[in-house]
């Protein structure tokens, strides 16, 4: 045990000289943390301008409900201006809003003879996917005004849904990008913990004098050792760094530590095993870098893998990374998830976890003794 | 002078040719990012749903309609794969997240639109990701609206309202109008990684020395590896183009769009290929040039209106000024005839940041020429 923990503390003194690897674990980490969270996790707000030919009250009742209409997580679905036609006109042109609304006059009245109005959207269709939004959003206020309509009358219905969820509100979509880069920083600092722990006695020749120590294992504990609190620290890092800019905590904490382990079993074989073949501290941990920050991306890093469909929900389906990730972020999101899925994702996941760290195991002897 | 900047052309191009495993490197990250860009948002349109049809013994006619309505793939995305199953297999697909939402249809629902008073739908779905829910609601709302329109408001079975839209532009798939971003990435990319492997080549090669020796030997080695990394640069750009042409639907409307994709090569591969030649000359080893240079790359194009236009994100109002920004705007237009607006003022934008990199150009020789001197 005393060999071990020397050989973690040479390791994680080694570490703490080398700015560069200290950078290397933790920059990539924290640029896709800042940038994702504050670029990509923003709910798209349409801004629109609502021309009104006149001021009838069913008009009205239309506006107000585009001007109110929220997402499920209470964000607004359009940043909307009530202009008269010339300015709407104007801005629409210029690109400051992205489509027009035109609520036709008389709508009471024409409502009332029983007749279907058609209130005009303009889009620019700068490309499908702003404008399926826009016109969603559209057919949402339209379900809304059509639903319960009294007209000479007669009330009109129409089906409508209760949204059940899991939680409410839905999560705000930077707490999904918060957990699922808490587990990128599980996975890939841990991964390349052992990378550069492992390419350097390579690189610097002192792996002969260590693979002649009786006991390998010794070699292979404190090198886990040192990758565990190496990992530890980053990820805490990451931790601290989402809490402070975005607020975001895990929910049950104390689980996060059993996550942790996980992860770090998970990675390290792989990680290990590139390392033992390439030898060389820059060029192993760029290779791991690439294929945690790939698997991050395919296995769910942005959005859940069961919401998509074709090449991609295949790949995802094959990729082990997407079962850590699944239980993962659904867990540190919802605050658990089900027993079942938890033991069928820890089964493929460790069967992956174990095969490398064997494949690792013997590729790291034979590369040894070889040199 | 002129001989020696040629002599350092010729000197970097053979230099890439000798090095053929960093071409690869070069050509690996925007495979590799087109396929999982695009590719997620080539497959996102698409959603699994579970239904659970407890109205199934009824035989209603409306029921069946209201899941033609669900399963049609016309209108707006997400369309939806209904899975009909029954509640405990629906519930242990949810649960195993095999699915993402799960929607019942009460008993009587059929008969109760008959009636005029729908019974109430309802869908049990994973609220933890915002967007995904968003599409999940809004799909469905969508559906709705198509139901009552196709059967109540088109056939003037009673009053409402309906949209009508009017696009000014056809369509786009998202994952197209993302390949303007592509190629302005794939610019910068090449720029800064090219650039940064040519200056690292010096140092590492040991030949940097010689270099400071000669007259004028570091401003012609500036000059002939900028140079040279727009040349490599430019070679590679065509290899790229053909790859997203061939695997990603890339095409070129005119040929103003190609004049338009060589204007912005020259701004940009001009821009970011130097601050790449000074980056690599300071580093003077490749291996430490592509992750920085990866990273910076897609940092610019993500604030720049990567995924979907500018305008519809946050930063807008600064990011507008970035040069890979005024590129993908530029781009848009040649490609795809979408923001005519933008394109002057994104062209001055870009002769600005062209300017710049001049500017630093003649700084950095400037200050080599003190240091030579002191």
């Amino acid at each position: 045990m005393r060999k071990i923990i020397s050989l973690m503390v040479a390791d994680l003194k080694m570490w703490f000289r080398q700015p560069k690897l200290i950078i290397m674990s933790v920059a990539p980490l924290l640029i896709i943390s800042i940038f994702a969270g504050l670029f990509l996790a923003r709910t798209e707000i349409l801004p629109v301008a609502i021309v009104m030919e006149d001021s009838d009250p069913a008009a009205i009742e239309l506006r107000d409900y585009l001007l109110n209409l929220k997402s499920g997580s209470g964000a607004l679905w359009f940043d909307a201006q009530a202009v008269e036609s010339a300015a709407a006109e104007e801005k629409f042109e210029s690109g400051e809003v992205l489509g027009l609304i035109t609520i036709p006059a008389r709508l009471s009245e024409r409502l009332d003879a029983g007749e279907v109005v058609g209130v005009s959207i303009t889009i620019n269709n700068i490309n499908d996917d702003v404008t399926k939004n826009f016109i969603q959003r559209m057919q949402n206020a339209v379900n809304y005004f059509n639903d319960g309509l009294e007209a000479s009358g007669t009330v009109y219905n129409i089906p409508r849904v209760d949204f059940i969820a899991d939680v409410s509100p839905d999560l705000p979509l930077i707490q999904y990008i918060c957990a699922s880069i808490l587990g990128l920083a599980m996975l890939l600092s841990a991964s390349l913990a052992i990378t550069f722990s492992i390419s350097r006695e390579f690189e610097d020749g002192t792996i002969k004098e260590l693979i002649m120590t009786p006991k390998l294992i010794n070699i292979i504990g404190g090198k886990l050792l040192s990758a565990v609190i190496q990992a530890l620290l980053v990820t805490g890092f990451i931790l601290l760094e989402e809490w402070i800019v975005f607020g975001y905590l895990p929910q049950n904490m104390l689980m996060q530590l059993l996550y942790f382990f996980w992860g770090v079993l998970f990675s390290v074989g792989l990680a290990a095993l590139i390392a033992a073949k390439i030898k060389q501290v820059l060029p192993a941990g760029i290779l791991v870098m690439v294929i945690n920050i790939a698997s991050w991306w395919v296995s769910g890093g942005l959005a859940p893998s069961e919401a998509w469909t074709g090449l991609l929900r295949h790949i995802a389906d094959l990729w082990p990374g997407t079962y850590f990730y699944q239980v993962y972020i659904n867990a540190s999101l919802l605050g658990g998830v089900s027993s079942r899925l938890m033991v069928k994702d820890l089964i493929i996941t460790g069967i992956f976890a174990a095969a490398m760290l064997a494949a690792a195991h013997a590729v790291f002897v034979k590369e040894a003794k070889e040199l | 002078m002129s001989a020696k900047i040629k002599a350092e052309i010729k000197k970097s191009i053979q230099y890439w040719k000798k090095h053929k495993a960093i071409a690869l490197v070069s050509i690996f990250p925007p495979l590799l990012i087109c396929l999982l860009f695009v590719g997620v948002f080539q497959t996102t349109g698409i959603v699994d749903i579970a239904v659970v049809n407890n109205d199934a013994a009824s035989s209603s006619a409306w029921t069946e309609k209201f899941l033609e309505v669900m399963e049609t793939r016309t209108g707006t995305i997400p369309y939806f794969e209904l899975v009909l199953t029954d509640e405990e297999t629906a519930e242990d697909m949810f649960q195993m997240h095999e699915t993402f939402a799960v929607l019942h249809i009460p008993e009587g629902f059929g008969e109760s639109i008959e009636e005029g008073d729908p019974e109430q739908l309802t869908i049990q779905f994973t609220a933890a990701h915002e967007d995904i829910s968003k599409n999940v609601r809004l799909g469905i709302e969508a559906r709705i609206y198509d139901f009552i329109k196709l059967y109540e408001l088109d056939t003037n079975a009673r009053p409402g309202i309906v949209v009508e839209e009017n696009l000014q532009n056809d369509s786009l798939s998202r994952s197209s109008y993302m390949m303007a971003g592509i190629l302005i990435w794939t610019m910068v990319f090449f720029g800064l990684l090219i650039g940064g492997a040519l200056g690292a080549n010096e140092k590492e090669g040991g030949t940097e020395a010689y270099i400071k020796m000669a007259a004028n030997g570091e401003t012609a080695s500036l000059i002939g590896k900028w140079v040279a990394a727009t040349i490599i640069s430019g070679v590679m750009l065509i290899v790229l183009t053909l790859c997203y042409m061939l695997f990603f639907g890339l095409s070129f409307p005119s040929v103003m769009s190609v004049v338009y994709l060589l204007l912005m090569f020259l701004l940009l591969v001009t821009t970011f290929s130097l601050p790449g030649v000074l980056y690599g000359m300071k580093a003077g080893d490749f291996r430490l040039v592509p992750a920085p240079m990866i990273i910076l790359s897609i940092t610019l194009w993500l604030v720049s209106g990567a995924l979907n236009p500018l305008e519809f994100s946050a930063g807008a109002a600064f990011f507008k000024y970035l040069p890979t920004a005024s590129g993908i705007r530029i781009m848009s237009y040649a490609l795809f005839n979408r923001g005519a607006q933008f394109v002057q003022e994104s062209f001055l934008n870009l002769l600005a940041w062209a300017a710049i990199a001049f500017a630093l150009f003649f700084v950095t020789i400037f200050v080599k020429r003190r240091k030579s001197a002191q």
